[in-house]
């Protein structure tokens, strides 16, 4: 009888342990993939003159409206704590809503049950975004269902079948992503124009991860164009311990090794950190340059002068929730009804020195002032066109963001 | 020795009971065991000696009763108590560790005894080891070694070793030497004299009535949890104490009768040039309708020659070959040529010990009795019904877990396990071995049966009256090749295979 | 002259490190201008340190025969906390912290173990689900509180400390740490009875040993070496970072593939050279496999090969000896019959 007792009691505590539903990854591919303009915009362009203030007056939300969106914040990132914020502010700002839940795990069936719970708290909209096309299909069929409209972010679906079926959807909105393969590609032209790298080693995602294999195309890409050594790959690397001994282990098998790309900075905490120390153990900081995509806030103490990390894109997610959001909201007050759903392509922010860092720390993953905030959600994209809401994706700046605070 | 009994009583057990479910092991049981006494204790198996030792040991609890140690009520909680109140026990079973050194393997529980400032003194306990050993007459034996390679009777003594250490007031023995070769034994009963002399007392379990009635100053009979009596030596009598294990006449003489040794002739198993370990060209044959006794000391071969023929071993050289020529080369085709191998070592190689009755009896007729791969639960029931009835085996049902029968019960559905599948040669290796007298007989029949059933039967034996008694011809073995052959006949004695055997 | 023999013990260390002497000789037949200089070998020795010191901690439970899946997200909580302590109370503060948060935690598993009677691989999966939500909680927590040392998601350590993680200082650690390991092992009243009930946990019951004790005693002395084990790895990584849906899990199989290793080794090593010979090999697979530019995906591969061979062996052995002794035995006879 105790045995029972004791069996029930300890499995209990399992399931409490995974419903607390805290993550340590991050979404490993937490950016989807590019349909729209791949021109990066550079991050030291000057910013655009922000919007006039005299804009016209924003229609009306409907009274009570539900917006509904996944809590990510509790991964700790300021990233996500950041966006969290200007989700409260838009919706604030708006009037409307803001309903969050948290995930249980990263698994589809986590997904499919965070975006159950979201309808069933009467959610008018939802933002939805997935780790893989696996849920995309049956969550379509439940927002479809429910009448609920919703706007996919972070993702871009490749299935052709998948995406004719959900953009031939009533209550689908759009589509915000970033081009995966456009980034990586990116990345490596500036290592190899910017700091000379020839030698590259790859710190991966696990084989089959689509954004992981959407980057590897980029890296791929730019090797071959610019004349870059792919050295060697690992992948799959779960603690801080293996990415050190992953990169002690290339230093010593290639001492021509010249560049360090981590794609997917979010999957294991402390990578930077990691890779740094190796190199720093063996006297390579300033002979190695390390470029990182997916983090983005924070950097700063990794950048200067002895640091090895010259290079971070990020900063997309911000974009993306901006845009779902947004367009949710505009949905929802009658702008851009009649648009059919439609794609917003957002891109990554490229940081490159310490100040670029601290801008960034600043302006956008600012986890106590909203990036946008009050009247400058009007100003900006709230009852815009997608035009003009591409128009501002495109221009999107670490500096521009500098200017919104104003 | 009857001043034993005018001593100063050391242990005196007052009304224990114990129960195993319905199956009551010791009922109202009570004795007195004196100081420098050596008391006997004997009966069938399921009587009741095994328990009675584990509650006086302090392995397990009596449901009711008292013991009293030097007139001081004596109630161990666990044997670490039981030992530090003077009461030590060499158990029957394997009782020591591998990987660990056989010093360790001595003071295993002391090991405080030799520690300071936290850490074990390592030179200290060997060095320890080696004078107890010493002491016991065990030589050669290095303490710093692991047990791992040594044998069950050098691994026996080593428990020998680690009671006589406690300098228990009272050792229990439970049926240890049937592990022990001559020296082992020798050993054993140095100590148990040495006890005795000392003032200090033994409780010898043994099947071995001879053995018992030459150590023991008295003996106690138990059957079925009830104590029988206590002979002191001079009421000892063989005859006396088989009727009481038994509770009805046994004949003098439970072996075959007849002394005609003739077979069928038609020799259904042979061996050629057999070399393994200690076998040397050694060449056999085994007859439909015979009984080939195999004799020898413990390490002679003969053993290996038994996995051999049943294709346990692959030898080095040599054949094994049936009579249509088949020649044997792995178990499956032994069993498949319907022959049967009856281990020694009963418990750990012709028994799954976690198995069920019906799961071992049925095991080696598995494949006559499925259909499509399944086995009718039915089947299996109808077969355990009867081979309990046909070989009288002791058993609460058929699901019952072959771990909790006697050791008698066990050889009998070990043997019933191949009698199911109607096996043509049978190899049985030490068939009677921890077998009470009871059982001894049946089992001894139903060789005889089989024999005149025209089966072939190969009887590998380390006892010479067992030998004698059974076969139609006997083979001694010493060195690993055939030393002396002999046909059955009512002059044969002993000393004539043991000037062969040494 | 005379034939002075060398000593057995010296021999069979000889023969166990053949073993990754032969891998590194098969790398360099492979790849010799990547794997052949010193830093290789450097590097393949600092690959192995952590996984030893953790194989340390883990063995003492697995040899009495107790899984312990929790090690990993154990050894997080402890990093994460022992690093934070190291920015304000440099070294010392750093190897207490890292020491007692093990031992406390382990004393939360073990008693788990002894008090519910479960099987260890239930209780330390179990546990190991709630050490890294803590963990994540913990890193989540630092970052509000101490946003210049944790980013939420790790905990960066001390940058006077990392030299803990680098040579030559994780080799006296090693070594520190080896010699209190052999001690302990081979010394102890605790870890000899540990040996014992993982032997057979009936008969030493049945000898007067307590193996609920002792167990519970295994995660406690566990805990020490993976303390220190969490200290070395946050200075040689110079941060420590959260796990979650069972990715601590990862942190087990090394060590324990080390253990087994070891114990396989016995015969000819005490267990702590054992044990760090079972590392070293796993790290000269690593890093031939990084040398080679094979997929790591094969590292898992080549490494689950490489135990089976290394368990494998005396049977192997045992085979290859029984073959030459029929061979013999038949070319004997054949003699004989010729002559006959």
């Amino acid at each position: 009888m105790m045995k029972k007792f004791v069996a029930v009691l300890l499995s209990m505590i399992m399931v409490l342990g995974l419903l607390t539903g805290c993550g340590n990854t991050a979404p490993a591919s937490s950016t989807p993939t590019p349909a729209s303009n791949a021109e990066p915009t550079q991050n030291n362009d000057p910013a655009p003159a922000p919007q006039e203030a005299d804009t016209p007056a924003a229609p009306a939300l409907p009274e009570g409206y539900k917006l509904g969106v996944i809590d990510w914040s509790a991964l700790g990132l300021p990233l996500y704590v950041a966006a969290l914020g200007m989700e409260k502010d838009l919706c604030a700002t708006t009037g409307a809503e803001l309903v969050t839940t948290t995930l249980s795990g990263y698994d589809d069936a986590a997904f499919m049950a965070a975006y159950e719970y979201l309808i069933d708290q009467g959610c008018n909209g939802c933002v939805v975004t997935t780790f893989s096309e696996g849920p995309i299909s049956l969550i379509a069929d439940m927002m479809e269902e429910a009448g609920v409209d919703w706007f996919l972010a972070n993702r871009q679906i490749s299935d052709p079948d998948l995406k004719a079926k959900v953009f031939g959807m009533d209550h689908f909105v759009g589509n915000c992503f970033c081009s995966e393969e456009d980034n990586a590609y990116d990345m490596v032209r500036q290592l190899h124009e910017k700091y000379g790298v020839k030698n590259l080693a790859v710190l991966g995602l696990t084989q089959g991860d689509l954004n992981g294999d959407l980057r590897d195309k980029g890296i791929a890409r730019a090797c071959e164009e610019f004349g870059v050594t792919l050295l060697t790959e690992t992948r799959g690397i779960k603690t801080v311990d293996d990415v050190t001994n992953s990169v002690e282990g290339i230093i010593a098998s290639y001492p021509e090794l010249d560049g360090i790309f981590i794609v997917g900075g979010t999957v294991t905490n402390g990578a930077l950190a990691g890779a740094a120390q190796a190199l720093a153990n063996h006297g390579m900081s300033d002979k190695v340059s390390i470029a990182m995509i997916d983090i983005a806030g924070g950097m700063s103490a990794y950048m200067g002068e002895g640091q090895p990390l010259k290079l971070v894109a990020g900063g997309n997610t911000i974009m993306d929730v901006l845009f779902a959001t947004t367009s949710l909201i505009n949905h929802a007050m009658g702008v851009n009804v009649d648009a059919e759903p439609y794609v917003i392509g957002t891109h990554m922010m490229n940081i490159f020195s310490i100040e670029d860092a601290n801008d960034y720390d600043e302006y956008i993953e600012n986890t106590s002032i909203p990036m946008i905030a009050g009247e400058k959600w009007f100003e900006t994209i709230v009852g815009k066109t997608v035009d003009e809401i591409q128009a501002f994706s495109d221009n999107f700046s670490i500096a521009y963001a500098k200017s919104l605070r104003g | 020795m009857s001043e034993v009994k005018n001593r100063e009583t050391i242990l005196r057990v007052q009304g224990i009971y114990k129960s195993f479910g319905p199956t009551k092991a010791l009922v109202d049981v009570s004795l007195d065991l004196h100081k420098g006494e050596v008391l006997g204790l004997i009966g069938e198996n399921g009587s009741g000696k095994s328990t009675l030792s584990t509650i006086i040991a302090g392995i397990q609890k009596a449901d009711q009763g008292s013991m009293f140690l030097e007139g001081e009520p004596y109630v161990p909680t666990d044997i670490t108590d039981a030992i530090s109140k003077g009461v030590s026990m060499v158990v029957q079973e394997q009782g020591t560790l591998n990987n660990i050194t056989v010093a360790s393997n001595i003071f295993a529980g002391k090991e405080s005894e030799f520690t300071r400032h936290g850490l074990l003194d390592i030179r200290k306990m060997n060095k320890a080891a080696a004078e107890l050993l010493s002491s016991i007459g065990v030589e050669g034996i290095n303490p710093a070694q692991l047990v791992n390679g040594m044998s069950f009777e050098e691994r026996k003594l080593l428990e020998v070793a680690r009671a006589e250490y406690t300098n228990p007031k009272v050792l229990l023995i439970d049926e240890t030497t049937t592990a022990l070769g001559k020296e082992g034994r020798d050993v054993m009963y140095r100590l148990i004299n040495t006890m005795r002399d000392s003032g200090r007392s033994v409780i010898f379990i043994s099947h071995d009535i001879e053995e018992l009635m030459a150590i023991c100053d008295s003996i106690t009979v138990l059957r079925d949890g009830h104590l029988i009596g206590t002979l002191s030596r001079d009421e000892m009598n063989i005859h006396t104490m088989r009727q009481m294990m038994v509770g009805r006449e046994i004949a003098e003489n439970f072996y075959r009768t007849d002394y005609d040794g003739t077979t069928d002739g038609e020799v259904a198993l042979k061996g050629e040039h057999i070399t393994f370990g200690s076998l040397h060209d050694v060449g056999i044959e085994l007859c439909k309708g015979e009984i080939l006794g195999i004799g020898g000391l413990t390490d002679c071969g003969m053993h290996d020659l038994g996995k051999i023929l049943f294709g346990i071993i692959i030898p080095d050289y040599g054949t094994v070959t049936l009579a249509d020529g088949t020649n044997i080369k792995d178990t499956k085709q032994a069993v498949k040529h319907r022959m049967a191998y009856i281990s020694k070592n009963r418990d750990t190689e012709a028994l799954m010990s976690a198995g069920s009755i019906t799961d071992n009896l049925c095991l080696a007729s598995l494949p006559q009795m499925q259909k499509f791969g399944f086995v009718a639960p039915k089947k299996e029931k109808e077969m355990v019904a009867k081979w309990r009835e046909t070989l009288s085996i002791k058993m609460q049902n058929e699901k019952q877990f072959i771990m909790y029968l006697s050791g008698g019960n066990k050889q009998k559905v070990s043997i019933a396990k191949w009698l199911a599948s109607d096996a043509d040669i049978y190899i049985f290796d030490c068939p009677t071995r921890g077998i009470d007298i009871g059982v001894k007989s049946e089992i001894y029949k139903l060789l005889t049966n089989l024999k005149n059933e025209g089966k072939a039967i190969l009887m590998i034996s380390e006892e010479l009256p067992e030998l004698i008694g059974m076969s139609d011809r006997i083979l001694i073995f010493k060195d690993g090749t055939v030393k002396g052959s002999f046909m059955r006949s009512a002059d044969l004695s002993e000393h004539d295979l043991i000037d062969y055997m040494i | 002259m005379k034939n002075k023999q060398l000593p057995p013990s010296i021999l069979n260390a000889g023969k166990a490190f053949l073993i990754p002497i032969a891998l590194y000789f098969v790398l360099l037949l492979l790849i010799r201008e990547r794997i052949g200089n010193w830093n290789s070998i450097v590097t393949m020795l600092v690959l192995s340190v952590v996984p030893t010191i953790t194989a340390y901690g883990l063995s003492f439970g697995f040899v009495s025969g107790i899984m312990d899946f929790s090690i990993g997200s154990l050894m997080i909580i402890a990093g994460v906390c022992s690093s934070l302590a190291g920015h304000y109370f440099g070294l010392p503060g750093m190897l207490i912290t890292a020491i007692v948060v093990a031992v406390f935690l382990e004393l939360i598993v073990g008693g788990l173990f002894a008090l519910l009677k479960i099987p260890s691989l239930v209780i330390t999966v179990g546990t190991l689900m709630v050490f890294e939500i803590i963990g994540v909680r913990l890193c989540v927590i630092f970052g509000e509180l101490f946003p210049q040392i944790s980013t939420g998601q790790y905990v960066k350590t001390a940058e006077n400390l990392t030299f803990l993680g680098a040579p030559p200082w994780n080799f006296v650690v090693l070594i520190l740490v080896a010699i209190a390991y052999r001690i302990v092992y081979y010394r102890t009243k605790f870890a000899t009875q540990a040996r014992m009930i993982g032997s057979d946990e009936l008969i030493a019951k049945n000898i007067g040993i307590k193996p609920l004790n002792v167990k519970f005693a295994t995660f406690l002395v566990g805990g020490f070496f993976l303390g220190i084990a969490a200290m070395v790895s946050a200075c040689y990584s110079s941060a420590v970072g959260y796990k979650r849906e069972l990715a601590s899990l990862t942190m087990v199989f090394k060590p324990m593939m080390a253990v087994i290793i070891g114990m396989s080794l016995e015969r000819f090593v005490k267990m702590h050279v054992g044990i760090f010979i079972g590392s070293l090999c796993i790290s000269i697979i690593f890093t031939g496999i990084i040398a080679l530019g094979w997929p790591d995906s094969l590292q898992d591969i080549i490494l689950g090969i490489f135990m089976i061979v290394v368990l494998a062996f005396p049977t192997i052995r045992k085979s290859i000896a029984d073959a030459s002794r029929r061979r013999n035995a038949r070319h004997l006879f054949e003699h004989q019959q010729e002559n006959a």
